[in-house]
């Protein structure tokens, strides 16, 4: 298993302000319709910019992060995402225009990326029902306000890093690299080779 | 690939992983004389080229054919990025096939099948040719045998900035258009550049980094990231117009630099031509108010060798170039790239003004600096034939050989006033002025008069001289007229003289005069105007300067003792009353030379400024090497002042009275009264506050002689001299003193009240250069005073007694000295001091006899008749004086 991609801490804040991203709102979207009721959202996210939370740690698939002490034991809560379902058309879809794969370097995802991604069967953000959330804190339901902090951090992070909704939908951002290089390369080599014999006809 | 065999069958052997696959040719028995079949068995990445190249063959095997398409397919489905991972393993295959693309695959099938064959085992072998290319070129096989050159070293640099190289195929210049290719430049290494093309890996998500900013910078570079692959981009006209006046500086903002290609390095720089519009310009004042010049300007084209030199564009090349539509022109069998901003330049001046009229002063500002502002942009001027030759002659003034002094010049010209009298007489025949800033005592008076001369016996004169000067030196300039030009006409245009009919020779003013009359003046025809002690008109904005400017004439020239090189702003006030619009407007100035000379960032400015300025401006001090030797040790110089209105009526009723009661007297009082009358005069001659013991009286505007006295010591300042101030009178010395205060000016005053301890601390103080005035009242002699630090000594009064005086100079003057020293005798004009100086000069044996020990005991001795004769005020009249506060 590759090292877990440790996202900083967040500190304390009174508000925070409201993601950019297409990517970034439409999970944020989710997050909300998975919650079971209007007053654990409103928990989770008192807890998410409480700055009572540990380092959000993300690994391919999932996520997980501290929470407080309860009762003396402190809670881990976790969150298990649906796997995207095609990646090689997303490496299609980004291996398409040089800028993309630059704007996801520069940490933004193209809201054009996400159309195409999506035209070619490829939703890359998760809806509610790809959100598997856990927790210690032993809660009735799930997601608990824990579970609600976690996903609503993850949003305020992927709206910044784009390869932190890559990595939870499996992948990491190496293997998309090497992927759409790779891609890359094939076009680039085959372009010159229909040139050669072009260029001898 | 001639020896691969491409007219036998053919066949795919596949394997696993697809890209490991096979193709195995067979060479049929007809071509060879080897009967036996012959097999050749490629791997897949290496059968490629064969495969696509075999097509082009005439008899090529069916089954060639069919793989050699299912080949060429695959790699157009490749280079659109139609492959995927497949389910299980590492492999690639074709995958996200659009369904035209599924059809094209089917009808590959079926167009290469041939009659008889399976249509669905054909499409199974097609797809897997497909598959076996998309992994074959996709996976970066380990070990493989075969590869194109151009793939080389596969890892390349990780870290990379970015450049771009124009590449401009003739067919592409013809239309205008350029393409931009990208490259890579490894951080670690920048002369290894790759193309973006060939970088794979950490390099090319580097060089995607930095287009991603370049394409901020410069947006025309964003369809370059809508690329797959972003390797070059096509400009059209208007875009390469776009690189060239915002893409290059933008990008270079950015670190990404544009490269040429040699073949386009040709420089098009506008270069300015000046021209003269007259028939034989230097027959004449190449100046005069009738010189025509005109700047041609034009673009020159320099080629893309460093060493060739531009060539000025012939009009027929300049008009198609403004013509053209891109910024991409043919000029002389080679394409030229013109900036935009350039070519709209060249528009307004070809639609405009292709040549245009100049200003005498804006060609020689030209010549001088080699720059001239067009459309305020600074142009290299192409020195023309006419243009050489002015700036040779103009740069040429200082160095031009002595000419004669003039026929007519009662006295002779020491060298160094020869040289700067040929330098004035050179500016002057150009019909350009000049500024003479030597140091008092040099003789610039003279010099002038020379002048005068010189251009009446040339025939170069179309006027008479107006010299426009102080008060204080209208009767010095008269008297130096009178003893150097004897033949000359001299008078006043002052006081209630105002006559110009007629006026041949000189016509002294002041500047008081000359401001409330100046249209007078300027109606009349001046060859010369001269403004002596020129400083009086550095403010350009005093209506002094205002009213000068108004008065024409052939040439003009300063005279100042000031060294006004110093002071921009001053240098600018005179240099563009002597050449009007040599240095451009007050503000241009400002702009131009003033602030960065005085920010001092540029040597190059203040280089091309002392070109510009140097042929109108000569300064030689009394110290320079080469004046030095030639002045005498000790120079003497009556100085001249009239008197003011005060001062004459002061006078007159003194001569009046007392001649009364002289006449009247028995000659014991008779004696007494002679002595108390020649005291009153020479007392009024100082100033009227001095006779009327008015200790704590106004001072200004009142003596004509106390004006001179200020000039003087103003000017000893500003030559960073020092001087000895001597009277008769310590009441006199007084009034100095609190006058030179009120000015700023500090002073040291000794007289005979004074303790010997007291006057040993004011002699040391004076030597240290504590105060650069010292007033002295006292007899000179006997008192050991050793006052060598002074190099100007001014006799406020006379003593009438050479020897006296001779004693007080030599304080100043003495063996070891190394300065000369200047001595100068303020004289009243028309007054008893300057009848006894008269007397003195002619009569020096009875001088020497009679009066060896002062004039005044032997005075009283003379006539009534002789008496009268020689205090009666003579010449000057109250005409000779300016009211109180005139300038």
């Amino acid at each position: 298993m590759p090292d877990p991609l440790v996202l900083p801490r967040l500190p304390v804040a009174r508000a925070v302000p409201a993601p950019t991203s297409w990517a970034a709102r439409a999970f944020l979207r989710s997050v909300e319709e998975s919650a079971y009721d209007e007053a654990d959202l409103r928990e989770g996210r008192a807890l998410a910019r409480s700055g009572r939370l540990g380092s959000v740690m993300v690994i391919a698939g999932m996520a997980s992060v501290a929470g407080p002490a309860t009762a003396g034991e402190r809670t881990l809560a976790q969150v298990k995402v649906e796997p995207l379902a095609d990646w090689g058309a997303l490496v299609a879809e980004v291996a398409r225009r040089a800028g993309f794969l630059a704007a996801l370097e520069a940490g933004s995802l193209p809201d054009e990326l996400v159309e195409n991604a999506a035209e070619a069967g490829v939703d890359l953000v998760p809806d509610a029902g790809g959100l598997e959330t856990g927790c210690t804190c032993q809660a009735w339901v799930q997601p608990c306000r824990h579970a609600l902090a976690l996903l609503t951090q993850l949003g305020w992070h992927l709206d910044t890093d784009p390869y932190v909704l890559l990595l939870l939908r499996g992948r990491t951002r190496e293997w998309l690299v090497a992927e759409v290089d790779a891609v890359t390369r094939a076009a680039a080599y085959a372009r010159r080779l229909l040139d050669l014999a072009h260029r001898e006809e | 690939m001639s020896f691969v065999p491409v007219h036998g069958p053919a066949r795919l052997l596949l394997a696993d992983p697809p890209g490991a696959s096979e193709v195995e040719f067979t060479g049929g028995g007809d071509h060879d004389e080897d009967t036996a079949p012959r097999l050749v068995r490629m791997p897949m990445r290496g059968a490629i080229p064969v495969l696509t190249r075999a097509l082009r063959r005439e008899e090529v095997h069916r089954s060639v054919g069919l793989l050699a398409g299912a080949t060429l397919l695959a790699l157009r489905l490749v280079a659109e990025g139609r492959v995927r991972r497949a389910e299980t393993g590492e492999a690639w295959r074709i995958g996200g096939l659009s369904p035209g693309e599924e059809e094209s695959v089917r009808r590959l099938a079926l167009a290469r099948g041939g009659a008889g064959s399976d249509p669905a085992a054909v499409e199974t072998l097609v797809r897997s040719v497909l598959d076996a290319v998309a992994d074959a070129v996709t996976s970066r096989p380990v070990g493989a045998g075969w590869r194109e050159p151009e793939d080389d070293d596969p890892a390349g640099p990780d870290q990379v900035t970015v450049s771009l190289r124009v590449e401009a195929p003739e067919e592409q210049l013809e239309v205008g258009s350029l393409s931009l290719v990208v490259q890579a430049h490894d951080v670690e290494d920048p002369s290894h550049v790759v193309d973006a093309a060939d970088l794979g890996g950490a390099g090319r998500v580097s060089l995607l980094a930095g287009l991603r900013e370049a394409a901020a910078a410069w947006p025309m570079l964003e369809p370059l990231l809508a690329e797959r692959v972003p390797d070059r981009l096509e400009l059209e006209a208007d875009q390469v117009a776009s690189l060239l006046e915002h893409g290059v500086p933008a990008l270079r903002s950015v670190g990404v630099d544009v490269f040429w290609p040699k073949a386009l390095r040709a420089e098009i720089t506008p270069r300015a031509r000046v021209v003269s519009r007259q028939e034989a310009p230097l027959q004449t004042g190449l100046f005069g108010p009738d010189a025509l010049f005109a700047f041609d300007w034009r673009l020159a084209v320099r080629g893309p060798d460093q060493d060739a030199s531009a060539v000025d564009l012939t009009d027929e090349e300049m008009a198609a170039l403004v013509a053209s539509a891109t910024p991409i022109v043919r000029l002389r069998d080679s394409w030229v790239v013109v900036d935009p901003a350039l070519a709209r330049q060249a528009r307004r001046r070809i639609t405009s003004a292709p040549s245009t009229d100049v200003t005498p002063a804006a060609a020689v500002r030209a010549a001088l600096t080699g720059v001239v502002e067009v459309d305020g942009e600074e142009v290299e001027v192409h020195p023309g034939a006419s243009l050489l030759r002015l700036q040779e002659r103009v740069a040429g003034v200082t160095s031009t050989s002595p000419l004669p002094q003039p026929a007519g010049l009662a006295g002779t010209l020491r060298d160094y006033q020869r040289r700067g009298f040929t330098w004035l007489a050179e500016l002057t025949g150009m019909g350009l002025g000049g500024c003479l800033a030597d140091d008092m005592g040099l003789g610039k008076t003279l010099t002038l008069i020379a002048l005068h001369l010189h251009r009446r016996e040339r025939g170069l004169a179309a006027g008479p001289t107006l010299v426009v000067c102080p008060t204080s030196l209208l009767g010095n300039w008269e008297a130096e007229v009178r003893r150097f030009a004897p033949g000359e006409e001299v008078r006043r245009f002052h006081g209630s003289r105002r006559e110009l009919s007629g006026s041949d020779g000189f016509v002294l003013t002041t500047y008081g005069t000359m401001r409330r009359d100046a249209a007078t003046l300027a109606a009349h025809p001046w060859d010369l105007v001269v403004a002596d002690e020129a400083q009086h008109v550095k403010n350009a904005k005093a209506s002094v300067a205002k009213q000068l400017r108004t008065i024409g004439s052939s040439c003009r020239v300063a005279l100042t003792g000031t060294p006004v090189e110093n002071d921009l702003s001053e240098l600018w006030a005179i240099l563009d009353w002597v050449v009007p619009g040599l240095l451009g407007s007050r503000a241009a100035f400002r702009k131009v030379w003033a602030a960065p000379i005085e920010a001092g960032v540029d040597p190059e400015v203040t280089r091309r400024f002392a070109a510009l300025v140097e042929p109108f401006l000569l300064r030689r001090r009394k110290s320079d090497p080469g004046i030095a030797p030639e002045l005498p040790a000790k120079t003497e110089t009556d100085d001249i002042v009239g008197m003011t209105r005060e001062q004459v009526v002061l006078y007159q009723t003194l001569v009046r009275d007392s001649m009364e009661q002289i006449e009247r007297a028995d000659p014991e009082t008779r004696r007494g009264l002679v002595l108390a009358m020649l005291t009153g005069l020479k007392q009024i001659c100082n100033h009227p506050a001095h006779y009327l013991h008015q200790a704590a009286g106004r001072l200004p505007g009142r003596s004509a002689k106390l004006e001179l006295l200020e000039e003087l010591v103003a000017t000893i300042l500003a030559e960073g001299g020092s001087v000895l101030v001597f009277t008769q009178y310590v009441a006199m010395a007084r009034l100095l003193e609190r006058r030179l205060a009120e000015l700023g000016v500090g002073t040291l005053l000794l007289h005979g009240g004074l303790a010997a301890g007291e006057r040993e601390r004011m002699v040391d103080a004076f030597q240290a250069g504590l105060a650069p005035v010292f007033l002295l009242s006292l007899k000179a002699g006997g008192t050991g005073l050793n006052l060598t630090r002074a190099d100007h000594v001014i006799h406020v009064d006379r003593w009438w007694n050479p020897a006296v005086e001779d004693q007080a100079t030599d304080r100043a003057h003495r063996i070891g000295q190394t300065r000369p020293v200047q001595v100068h005798r303020l004289v009243t004009e028309g007054t008893i001091e300057q009848r006894v100086g008269q007397l003195l000069v002619r009569k020096r044996e009875l001088a020497e006899a009679v009066l060896g020990r002062g004039a005044e005991p032997a005075l009283t001795e003379l006539s009534d008749a002789e008496l009268r004769d020689l205090v009666t005020l003579t010449s000057g009249g109250p005409g000779t004086s300016d009211s109180p506060g005139d300038a």
